[in-house]
């Protein structure tokens, strides 16, 4: 009794070995003859056009879907956490507070010659409700401590505080009945900054400082779930 | 018109509540002996003797003394260029004297100022309210037995303060002397505060 048997899976990959040979020497013998395989091969009927109805020689190689690297670059991987603080601390919106003289520096701060936009900061917003850091420069009373309160009640969480100069540290040389000694005994402050006032750059200095914090903070962790 | 000429002027009105002018340094002083009558004493100096300007209300707080407050007034007029200045003396029990908002509208802000700092009330007043210290404050802060530092917890839910750390000071700077040295910022010493800080 003979007994023919394949092993299919052999078969199977022969044909896919043979197939691509037969590529492979169609493509050697067009570069050195001109050469054309008979209508069966390539022509518009049998399974390839029914398949490809493009013609199965024109059919391209890759697809465009979505991202495009020759517009958009290369593509970086990174964690979600990571990025959203990458958004937030290159993008800090001021509410300036300005009570005192550290205003004036912080005026400077914004001016073409610190230039504070090189760090994302220069959309002073007055209205609590589009910023993100309330930058404290000046001599707080305890009559306008009231209403620094509220304006920090009002702005959108993340919010971030930044103490600008002694006296919004620390009261610094107004040891006296009016004065808050610190607006940290109001609002929770992030960056202390020295100086009476401070310079530009160390208000600068400051703001980077708050950024390599926001950069380090847990975002998606704190987000609340309904 | 000179400043003595329109205060004798003036004198001849009110001789009977009016002392003789003192001159100190080319400035005439009146002495205001019944502060009732203000009011219309600065009425007279406005319309007849055009003192249209009031520069500035003061009060003085002589702790220890009776009347323990000093008013002062200071007059001048654009047109003769002179200066007087009034004073008058109240009392702690009275606290009180007529206004001259109705002479002068600018004194409605000194008197809320004088009334904010010292407590003394303007009778027809207004707007009697605070101007610097927030509204429910409870005391005087510029009375000299008031402590530099402040009084902790002085309106609960309304605002909060707290004794400012003194760090040894108050620091003052000592005038006429010699060098440098000597006139930077000195502590003054704590037995000198009638109420000693907490630091």
């Amino acid at each position: 009794m003979s007994r023919t048997s394949f092993c299919w899976i052999c078969v199977g990959l022969l044909v896919i070995v043979v197939g691509g040979w037969q590529d492979g020497w169609k493509k050697d013998c067009e570069k050195n003859h001109k050469f054309n395989l008979p209508e069966f091969w390539n022509g518009d009927y049998g399974w390839r056009a029914r398949h490809f109805p493009g013609g199965a020689h024109k059919m391209k190689k890759t697809t465009e879907i979505g991202y495009d690297s020759r517009i958009e670059g290369d593509v970086v991987y990174t964690r979600l956490d990571a990025a959203l603080n990458w958004f937030r601390k290159n993008s800090l919106w001021p509410m300036p507070m300005g009570l005192a003289c550290c205003a004036i520096e912080l005026m400077g701060s914004g001016a073409s010659r610190y230039d504070i936009s090189r760090f994302g900061a220069e959309v002073m917003r007055f209205s609590p409700r589009q910023s993100d850091v309330m930058i404290v420069a000046g001599t707080v009373t305890y009559k306008m401590a009231l209403a620094v309160k509220r304006i920090y009640d009002q702005m959108a969480e993340p919010k971030y505080v930044i103490a600008m100069g002694a006296c919004a540290s620390t009261g610094g040389m107004y040891r006296s009945y009016p004065v808050l000694q610190g607006i940290d005994k109001l609002l929770p402050v992030d960056i202390y900054i020295a100086g009476c006032p401070p310079r530009p750059e160390a208000l600068l200095d400051g703001l980077i400082r708050l950024q390599q914090k926001i950069a380090k903070e847990p975002v998606l962790s704190t987000l609340k779930v309904a | 018109m000179p400043a003595e000429e329109l205060a004798q002027q003036l004198r001849g009105r009110f001789g009977d509540i009016l002392s003789e002018p003192v001159a100190f340094r080319g400035e005439l002083t009146l002495q205001v002996a019944d502060p009732e009558r203000i009011h219309e004493i600065c009425q007279v100096a406005k319309q007849e003797l055009k003192f249209d300007y009031l520069v500035d209300i003061t009060s003085i707080d002589n702790l220890g003394e009776d009347p323990r407050f000093t008013l002062v007034y200071h007059l001048y007029g654009y047109g003769h260029k002179s200066y007087l200045r009034l004073k008058l003396a109240v009392s702690e029990e009275v606290g009180q004297v007529p206004t001259v908002t109705t002479v002068w509208r600018t004194a409605n802000w000194h008197e809320r100022e004088i009334y904010d700092m010292m407590g003394i009330r303007f009778k027809g007043h207004p707007d009697m309210r605070r101007i610097l210290m927030w509204e429910g404050y409870p005391d005087h802060p510029l009375l000299k037995d008031f402590p530099l530092s402040g009084r902790p917890g002085s309106v609960p839910e309304v605002a909060f303060t707290e004794k400012a750390p003194l760090a040894g000071g108050p620091f003052v700077t000592v005038s006429g002397v010699r060098d440098a040295l000597s006139r930077e910022p000195r502590a003054r010493l704590p037995e000198a505060d009638s109420e000693p800080s907490s630091t």
